[in-house]
């Protein structure tokens, strides 16, 4: 009897657990795919989302000119760099068709040795951004939305070599650190088609205007991205999903110098059997371009991420 | 002749398909944080400072839970200006007022509010169209326009959430807002030496708004 009873226990209790897979699901789904997440590719589906960031990286060594003779640069200094980086998005779900998400970021960007300190200082960029995620379609397999958000951002840039440059050089009253806030505008596409009950793919593109880090400059900005994914947490009994991705970007958060665009490949790997979230380690190798230095900077990002799903 | 025949046109289809009796006329008035943000004159910070808003609405039903909104409204604004004071007893520095910038402002915006399901909440955004009419900065020793420094239009960027209260046919809406300038507030971007050359004007505003309907309520046009 008392077996019996455990029995239709635990047959109820699976029942229920299995009854509320299928409704309580909160992960982005398409057509029997549920979608792993990237920290770097915005997704469009209209969901309420809480979703933190952590990242640290450290580049490879570079040489950094600072002196210029007739147009031949004679003093290297070689160093290398460590970036990190916090971010939290909140996305409401209004109805079925659009969202309101705000996020903040905080950027860093530091040399570890004396040279590179000297030669590229320190730099924070804190950046909070406002916008709206609109539904254009959705299909069984395809899902477009549209986005258009406001950025703000405030950077800290400590200089040695520009306050003495200033100092020395151009005679003029300087600080060692100089704040810049700018601004900019951006609006763009995001899209996620099921390929099967396995495989997923995403991808976005983000064209904007505005401020430039120098005064009187303003500049496009971009970023464009490409994720191709694996969830085996719904379709055998691996509780894990994997994506890989490309991103390229020239977001004033990431890149310093106009014109100039960052590009990074990666790897993630995460516990995707989540009804409701997804956390995740993303491993990265990033080209950035610096300031004073010819050639970008190849490093190496890892990233923890999570994604809470509300509804 | 021809463009006013073709206005008193478009506003008799407009009463025909019946938009108006979808529609809301009404006031708001609020309080009203405004901030210049962006290049302040070196070792100045910019802080908040809080004034007063007033205009009308007009809500016209786009679907049940979608409106498109007009809200003209005279803004009195603009921003503090501190400078920071050693104190060399205590060793520490504070931020004391120092400037105060004021701003009048006609603006025009623009919104698209959301209706949630239960009527009770509204989500806005849109853009807003600004004509900024006076700017006088003064201190405890005197008053100087400086209206020429700035632009005759700015645009922003404004996003909202109300709750609704419905009283009869009418509606009280209290308003929570934020605006985020997008053009340069000052006339003098292309001069990067200038002592403001890049300015945005920012607020947060708390409002209420008193909505009638136009037209005939819907139970009463039922046959």
């Amino acid at each position: 009897m008392k077996t019996l009873l455990t029995i239709i226990f635990v047959s109820i209790c699976h029942v229920y657990t299995m009854a509320q897979e299928e409704t309580d699901n909160n992960v982005p789904e398409l057509s029997g795919h549920y979608f792993i997440p990237v920290s770097i590719m915005p997704n469009p589906f209209i969901k309420s989302h809480f979703t933190t960031n952590l990242g640290i990286a450290q580049s490879s060594e570079f040489e950094n000119f600072i002196l210029e003779i007739d147009g031949e640069k004679i003093l290297g200094l070689k160093g290398t760099l460590i970036f990190a980086s916090l971010d939290f998005e909140y996305q409401q779900k209004i109805k079925d068709w659009i969202a309101l998400y705000i996020n903040y970021s905080l950027n860093a960007r530091l040399g570890t040795e004396l040279q590179s300190i000297l030669t590229q200082g320190v730099n924070t960029v804190g950046s909070s951004r406002i916008g709206w995620l609109i539904k254009i379609v959705e299909k069984e397999r395809f899902m477009l939305s549209g986005d258009i958000q406001v950025n703000n951002h405030s950077a800290t840039f400590i200089s040695i070599s520009q306050f003495v440059k200033d100092l020395v050089q151009d005679s003029v009253v300087t600080s060692i650190s100089r704040q810049v806030p700018i601004l900019n505008m951006n609006g763009g596409l995001r899209f996620a088609y099921a390929i099967s009950k396995t495989f997923g793919l995403q991808a976005y593109s983000d064209f904007g205007y505005g401020d430039s880090y120098k005064r009187g400059v303003s500049d496009y900005i971009y970023r464009i991205g490409l994720a191709f994914d694996a969830n085996l947490a719904f379709t055998t009994k691996v509780p894990l999903g994997f994506a890989a991705f490309f991103n390229a970007s020239a977001v004033p958060e990431n890149v310093h110098v106009a014109g100039k665009s960052a590009t990074s490949t990666g790897l993630k790997i995460s516990y995707a059997a989540g009804q409701h979230f997804n956390i995740g380690l993303e491993l990265s190798r990033v080209k950035i371009p610096i300031p004073n230095v010819e050639e970008k900077v190849i490093s190496t990002l890892a990233f923890i991420s999570s994604k809470y799903y509300f509804n | 002749m021809r463009t006013k025949f073709l206005n008193v046109l478009c506003l008799l289809l407009l009463v025909h398909t019946g938009l108006l009796a979808q529609s809301y006329l009404g006031i708001h008035i609020g309080v009203n944080s405004g901030k210049f943000s962006g290049d302040s004159p070196r070792n100045f910070q910019y802080a908040g400072k809080l004034q007063y808003l007033a205009g009308i609405d007009f809500y016209l039903r786009l679907k049940k839970d979608l409106f498109i909104s007009f809200s003209p409204s005279y803004i009195k604004s603009g921003s503090k200006l501190q400078y920071p004071y050693e104190n060399i007893e205590e060793e520490t520095t504070e931020y004391r007022d120092s400037i105060d910038l004021k701003l009048d402002i006609f603006s025009i915006p623009i919104y698209l509010n959301i209706i949630s399901d239960n009527d009770r909440w509204q989500f806005a955004g849109g853009f807003e169209l600004g004509f900024p009419m006076r700017l006088l900065a003064n201190n405890s020793a005197k008053e100087i326009d400086i209206t020429e420094e700035i632009n005759d239009v700015s645009v922003s960027m404004i996003f909202g959430l109300g709750y609704r209260i419905p009283i009869e046919r009418s509606y009280l809406i209290i308003n929570l807002g934020y605006s985020q300038g997008l053009t340069n507030l000052t006339n003098n971007l292309e001069d990067p030496d200038s002592y403001m050359p890049r300015i945005r004007f920012t607020s947060f505003r708390l409002s209420a708004s008193y909505l009638l309907p136009l037209g005939k309520s819907e139970n009463k046009q039922k046959p």
